[in-house]
């Protein structure tokens, strides 16, 4: 089957610092996959590469069997890839509704925007009754659920999430997880970058192990957590 | 006290009625000042007229900071090219007589372009970074005008622009660029109330807001970001042209940084973001010092007391930016359904 995302050895600078040293990667429709790794390790930056925020100097990203390495970031949320930002970004002066509607910008089907709306709401019922409040006096936790429905009001097909748990309170991280699962049980597939390593391969078919730039380990959660390597560097466990 | 007063100021200037009331108020004073004789009349229409054009210069900054986001030093460039554009275009100069319309529009549209091509190389730069661009810009404009002498007359200035003529009426004195500055006011309002509330006017709120989400929604950044800088510099443009020809003749020294730094208070002084409020700032900031020369050498020190006390009780400046009211239901809201189709 012809993976849905396919990343083919990408090489993304900053200047003249060589941040991806080739990333090879694959997200098949449906999946959940999660890319893990310590700070610095070239997570964010593999996502930036994809929703063409930055544009590799080497190597293909193709989405869907098309070539969008090149292509310019409002371009790619329109052939429907979607990026919740690192760090909770809402429009703060805007009200949670105002929000959402900003996420469909770049959609040409207004009817079904409404529809969607209370779509998220139902995924999202806390949203629902801040609808009418400033995005920048929601609680950190609904920041981070707003920023997550924003993303999703572009019919994403591709969800890429950049650490969603940052700042999170423990219980609310669980319910976000949650919330990830039920998207992706809904159709919406999904790449993950996420520290809390646990967690993410808790939810996640498959992950991928980032270490200064390159893949150091890939394959299915279960055998990531059975790997002495993960165990001891990422989870913490002997 | 000061509280007291604060929060009185504020709830007065927030009621949509006050609002409308006040706008009825000064629109109907405004008018009526060149109908009516009483002692110094020509020295009022030119001051107000003078603060129109302010108002003028104060919507394209508007375009460029409060709505676009993108800070902006050196305004003043693309009024000065407006007006060297009408000067060349219109005076013995170069012995060119174009029509007033042609030459204000060929001003505008030279300052957009001048405007886009300065906000390319810009395109990935923010904040402070636009402002050091802009600034550097503003005196290097200044500086051809200075010394390319053989083309811009350098100091020495174009003299003798010819007064316009729009449909046979010649424009000979003060009260027509009042009534003509007062009209293009009222379009330039209409016409950017109408941006605010379309595709492009959110698509700026979200870049001004945050520029990465706004390219993760969509939003073509780079797009946006050149319109409206040729949008503010067009407006610029026109306002260079309607000073050249009122003023009849134009020196480099009209548009060096104070300018750009007095359009800037402008705006801020009638509270970022807002197209009314650019009105209240024009009047206070550029009017006002005017209208207290009768205090002689104490009228500084009152404007600069006024403008103390002005911003220790409204900081926000008089109206400023009401987060635009999306309506409720986006698939119900016919302006919605429309921008995105066209």
């Amino acid at each position: 089957m012809v993976p849905l995302l396919q990343v083919k050895n990408i090489k993304t600078y900053y200047g003249n610092i060589c941040v991806l040293k080739g990333i090879t990667l694959e997200v098949h429709q449906g999946e959940i996959v999660c890319l893990i790794g310590s700070n610095g390790a070239g997570k964010t930056t593999t996502l930036k590469s994809i929703t063409g925020l930055l544009h590799p100097q080497e190597g293909s990203i193709t989405f869907g069997g098309e070539d969008i390495t090149f292509l310019e970031p409002h371009h790619i949320v329109e052939k429907g890839i979607s990026m919740v930002p690192e760090g909770r970004h809402v429009f703060s002066k805007l009200t949670t509704l105002e929000n959402l509607e900003m996420g469909a910008y770049s959609r040409k089907d207004i009817s079904a925007i409404q529809q969607d709306i209370e779509d998220v709401f139902k995924l999202f019922p806390r949203l629902k009754e801040r609808s009418k409040q400033s995005a920048g006096t929601l609680s950190g936790g609904e920041q981070q659920m707003l920023a997550i429905a924003r993303a999703l009001m572009a019919k994403p097909k591709l969800l890429l999430l950049d650490e969603p748990s940052m700042g999170l309170a423990p219980i609310l991280l669980e319910s976000i997880f949650e919330n990830v699962k039920e998207i992706n049980a809904q159709g919406t597939t999904v790449l993950l970058v996420e520290q809390n390593t646990k967690l993410a391969l808790a939810i996640a078919n498959r992950g991928y192990v980032l270490q200064t730039g390159s893949v150091s380990l890939s394959g299915t959660t279960k055998d990531l957590r059975s790997s002495e390597m993960v165990q001891k560097t990422y989870l913490g466990i002997a | 006290m000061m509280k007291n007063n604060s929060s009185f100021l504020k709830n007065i200037l927030d009621q949509k009625a006050f609002r409308t009331v006040l706008s009825a108020l000064i629109s109907v004073i405004i008018l009526s000042i060149p109908l009516f004789n009483f002692p110094q009349q020509n020295l009022w229409i030119r001051i107000i007229g003078y603060a129109g054009l302010y108002i003028i210069l104060g919507l394209g900054l508007l375009v460029h900071v409060g709505l676009a986001g993108m800070f902006d030093l050196g305004f003043a460039a693309f009024y000065a090219i407006g007006a060297y554009t009408c000067a060349f275009l219109a005076s013995p100069h170069f012995d060119l007589h174009l029509p007033f319309l042609a030459v204000i529009l060929i001003a505008g549209a030279l300052a957009a372009l001048i405007g886009t091509l300065i906000c390319i190389p810009v395109l990935k730069l923010r904040g402070d970074y636009l402002g050091i661009v802009t600034l550097g810009f503003g005196e290097i404009v200044r500086m051809l005008l200075m010394n390319l002498t053989d083309i811009t007359n350098g100091s020495q200035g174009i003299i003798q622009i010819d007064k316009p003529t729009i449909f046979g009426i010649n424009f000979n004195n003060s009260t027509y660029f009042y009534y003509f500055i007062f009209a293009l006011i009222a379009l330039l309002l209409f016409l950017l109330n109408r941006i605010i509330h379309s595709r492009t006017g959110r698509a700026w709120l979200a870049m001004r807001e945050d520029e990465d989400v706004a390219q993760m929604s969509g939003i073509d950044t780079s797009k946006y970001k050149l319109l409206a800088f040729a949008i503010g510099a067009f407006i610029g443009g026109l306002g260079g042209a309607i000073f050249a020809s009122w003023q009849g003749s134009i020196f480099p020294d009209n548009f060096n940084m104070n300018v750009s730094i007095n359009i800037l208070c402008v705006i801020i002084l009638g509270g970022l973001g807002n197209h009314f409020g650019v009105i209240l700032g024009a009047m206070a900031l550029i009017a006002l010092p005017d209208i207290l020369r009768g205090f002689s050498d104490y009228r500084m020190i009152i404007f600069g007391l006024l403008l103390i006390i002005m911003m220790i009780l409204r900081p926000q400046g008089f109206l400023p930016r009401k987060a635009p009211q999306f309506e409720g239901k986006s698939s119900s809201s016919p302006d919605h359904e429309k921008e995105v189709q066209s």
